[in-house]
């Protein structure tokens, strides 16, 4: 057995205990878009269109497929909420 | 260097006499100053048990190779035994092995817990394992040193042994949970 399925399995393992211990945090992709999305907002609450997140130096550098994919991760952790239809590209922060 | 092949014997010696020496020279000073002279017949923070049930889990008896040789090493280097004690061979031996021999004998009760046998929660088998492994060095280490633990009583050696075992395999995969998660979050790397 090489050394590299040594550490495949060594991961995998790793990964059932930071499954079990709720460990599981968010990617670094993320926290960047949450951030930007708290920054863009503002104190007003206002939904934030998808082309300022696009824009915003936090996540300028995020290419689009991972941006679409963190916006899943981010709704399905009731984060972040999409406002008006499926494809305004508006959203909102509704965590505390 | 994890990807790199066949370097698992070089790797394994080197983290566990690493670690050894780090128990003697770092942990075991601040468990002194802390608790005093107990600290010398067992620690409450074994960390060299990790590398035991993990490389064992990895690699299966193969590991004793790396294992047995490193621990006599590091006891030669730093026992106060007399060297014609059979104590001064047998607890290092048995304390490198214990770890294979524990998941050896859950393979022979039917509880295959190696990689690859398609078990779910792997990691609550492995800790079991590192379990009966420090079951296993807690009670030879006592029944080996004799008297020689006798200003603490054996139950006490005993369970700070057990502790300190258990203590050391479960920081050690919380150490390398986090340090693997903060790697796979640094694109350079």
């Amino acid at each position: 057995m090489s050394t590299l399925s040594h550490y495949a399995n060594l991961r995998n393992l790793l990964l059932g205990m930071e499954q079990d211990l709720k460990f599981t945090g968010f990617s670094d992709i993320d926290k960047r878009v949450i951030s930007a999305l708290v920054l863009l907002q503002g104190k007003d609450s206002n939904p934030v269109h998808l082309n300022a997140i696009r824009d915003h130096a936090l996540t300028a550098s995020i290419p689009a497929p991972s941006l679409y994919r963190s916006f899943q991760t981010l709704i399905k952790e009731g984060l972040i909420s999409k406002v008006g239809s499926e494809r305004s590209g508006q959203y909102i922060v509704t965590a505390e | 260097m994890l990807l790199r092949p066949n370097n698992w014997f070089v790797f394994v010696t080197l983290l566990h006499s690493g670690l050894l020496i780090f128990q003697i020279h770092a942990v075991q000073p601040i468990e002194l100053a802390i608790f005093g002279g107990v600290a010398n017949f067992a620690s409450i923070l074994f960390i060299p048990h990790a590398v035991r049930v993990i490389v064992a889990w990895l690699l299966g008896p193969k590991a004793l190779l790396a294992l047995v040789p490193s621990e006599l090493i590091v006891t030669f280097c730093y026992s106060t035994k007399n060297i014609y004690d059979p104590a001064c061979y047998l607890i290092p031996i048995l304390s490198a092995s214990s770890a294979v021999i524990a998941f050896e004998v859950l393979k022979a009760v039917k509880i295959n817990v190696y990689p690859g046998a398609g078990r779910t929660k792997e990691w609550r088998w492995v800790v079991l394992a590192g379990f009966l492994a420090a079951l296993f060095i807690s009670t030879t280490t006592i029944y080996l040193n004799g008297d020689a633990t006798a200003p603490m009583s054996s139950l006490g050696v005993f369970t700070r042994s057990l502790f300190g075992n258990m203590t050391g395999l479960l920081v050690s995969l919380l150490v390398l949970l986090v340090s693997l998660k903060y790697i796979k979050n640094t694109p350079q790397l």
